[in-house]
């Protein structure tokens, strides 16, 4: 599998360069960019559309970068912004590869995660919280990639626009109008799921 | 600016927290690539005995071969090298294998064994492995000659090596294409560089730059600190004229009118703001602000 920073342009600054930067405050350690993060990214792998069995890994090969890379981290742009490029890289490299290391301990992890939210709410609950998980990852493959990452840094992260465009890279204007197709996509999305539901109950 | 379907935020919020991982999945991840992180290091220290906390870790969850780790190898008193070949091993003493790539016994051995059968060069026998060798082979897991500590040196889980992909990796920010083909007439994304860091390409003053600045200002306004932030976008406004974050700042601006009390200007500059970028999607916040036309 290959590191997803391979493709990342991650800081490396010359040694006079960090004088200049002197003044910001060291760099997290990896337990509290661990700890704050790990759900966002997890979040963002499983709705980039990784399969439910694979995220782990995913996640797994974006920690393992963020473990090597992270004493460089200077903080010219936010913890968020660069770990959603890890794993947008990282989705990719798995995409392409679709490379399963060894889905055992995740099909394992999942039965177990399927189990203990089982625990955690009534079955009626739980079913319907699967089924709307279900339905909402079913609306988001609809997307297409660009507008996929808008919506879920924009609408589901609730990032600030500014941040959005500063983590994919586009300019905001860029990101209005895909958060604008994006959203009108889902909608769409959406009612033709309804209409379909609604001939074939 | 375009709304989601009242049905599409229900069902957002009813799968809400449906992706986050569980807590037992937070911490196997993390055990995970602290064992990788840690591997990686180990196979990089050239085969001189190394046992440390990754070995703790591996044995502790049995990730030589839960995680696919192609051999395992325990010297009992001994020097075991491990690297990241796998290819030869000095040892001496008492080992244990498990696994069907090699074990080497001896001073310096080069063994094959793919198998199930380990060479032992100084003896020129063949033991079975799994099978016990008098005084040298235990199977894994059986517990060492008790005469030594043992000591674990579970092969690392490779570090990344290169991809099995034929052609070489893309460049640097050329990620491929979407898989699903883009259909709206908007800009390719990757088309634009990854501006994780921009040492190598910006100019002084760049996007960066501004976003920066706005963050800064608005943690200013949220901090109680609407003068300041006000000030803050008045230079921004002067720094950046052909900035592209100028109706973030306007909407920043009008915010900060109202954290003053200046509920007039505010409204000014709020239908101004709504005259011109009727579309925007700034457009939610200022019609939320103090500034918001009465008649809507």
């Amino acid at each position: 599998m290959t590191a997803p920073n391979e493709k990342v342009n991650v800081t490396t600054a010359p040694a006079s360069e960090a004088n200049v930067v002197a003044e910001r405050p060291p760099p997290p350690t990896f337990d509290e960019v661990y700890a704050e993060n790990v759900d966002y990214v997890w979040r963002i792998i499983a709705r980039l559309g990784v399969e439910r069995a694979a995220v782990a890994d995913v996640a797994q090969e974006v920690f393992v970068v963020v473990h090597r890379k992270l004493p460089e981290f200077e903080g010219r742009s936010s913890i968020r912004t660069w770990l959603f490029q890890l794993a947008r890289s990282a989705v990719h490299d798995h995409r392409r590869t679709a490379l399963r290391k060894d889905s055992r301990l995740t099909d394992d992890e999942d039965a177990i995660a399927r189990a203990q939210a089982s625990e955690d709410q009534s079955p009626d609950a739980s079913a319907a919280r699967a089924q709307a998980v279900r339905i909402f990852h079913e609306l988001l493959g609809t997307l297409d990639d660009e507008k996929r990452e808008v919506f879920i840094l924009a609408d589901l992260e609730q990032l600030p626009v500014p941040q959005v465009a500063e983590s994919l890279g586009v300019n905001v204007n860029t990101v209005y109008s895909r958060l604008r197709l994006a959203r009108e996509a889902l909608n769409l999305a959406l009612a033709r799921r309804a209409a379909r539901e609604g001939r074939q109950p | 600016m375009t709304e989601l379907d009242p049905g599409m935020k229900e069902l957002i919020a009813l799968s809400a927290n449906g992706d986050d991982p569980t807590e037992r999945q937070r911490s196997k991840l993390r055990a995970a690539v602290l064992a990788q992180a840690g591997g990686a290091a180990l196979a990089s220290s050239t085969g001189a005995a190394a046992v440390g906390a990754t070995a703790a870790l591996s044995a502790a969850a049995g990730a030589g071969v839960a995680t696919g780790a192609s051999a395992a190898v325990v010297g009992a008193g001994a020097t075991v090298g491990a690297g990241a070949s796998l290819g030869t091993a000095a040892a001496g003493g008492s080992l244990v294998a498990f696994g069907v790539k090699l074990v080497a016994i001896g001073a310096v051995a080069v063994g094959v064994g793919t198998g199930g059968y380990v060479v032992a060069t100084h003896r020129d026998t063949l033991v079975p492995i799994g099978a016990t060798a008098p005084e040298t082979l235990v199977p894994f897991g059986a517990s060492a000659p008790s005469s030594a500590p043992a000591k674990v040196v579970a092969a690392p889980k490779p570090p990344p090596p290169e991809p099995p992909a034929p052609e070489p990796e893309p460049v640097v920010n050329t990620p491929p294409p979407p898989v699903v083909p883009v259909t709206a007439p908007v800009v390719r994304p990757h088309a634009a560089p990854l501006r994780v860091d921009s040492t190598a390409t910006a100019p002084p003053d760049t996007f960066e730059d501004e976003t920066q600045a706005l963050r800064d200002a608005l943690s200013g306004l949220r901090g109680g600190q609407p003068q300041s932030a006000l000030a803050a976008l008045d230079a921004q406004d002067a720094r950046f004229p052909h900035g592209v974050l100028g109706e973030e700042r306007a909407v920043a601006r009008i915010e900060a009118l109202c954290a003053l009390g200046r509920t007039g200007e505010a409204s000014t500059r709020a239908s101004r703001f709504l005259a011109q970028h009727p579309g925007s999607l700034q457009a939610a916040r200022v019609r939320a602000s103090c500034g918001a036309p009465k008649s809507q």
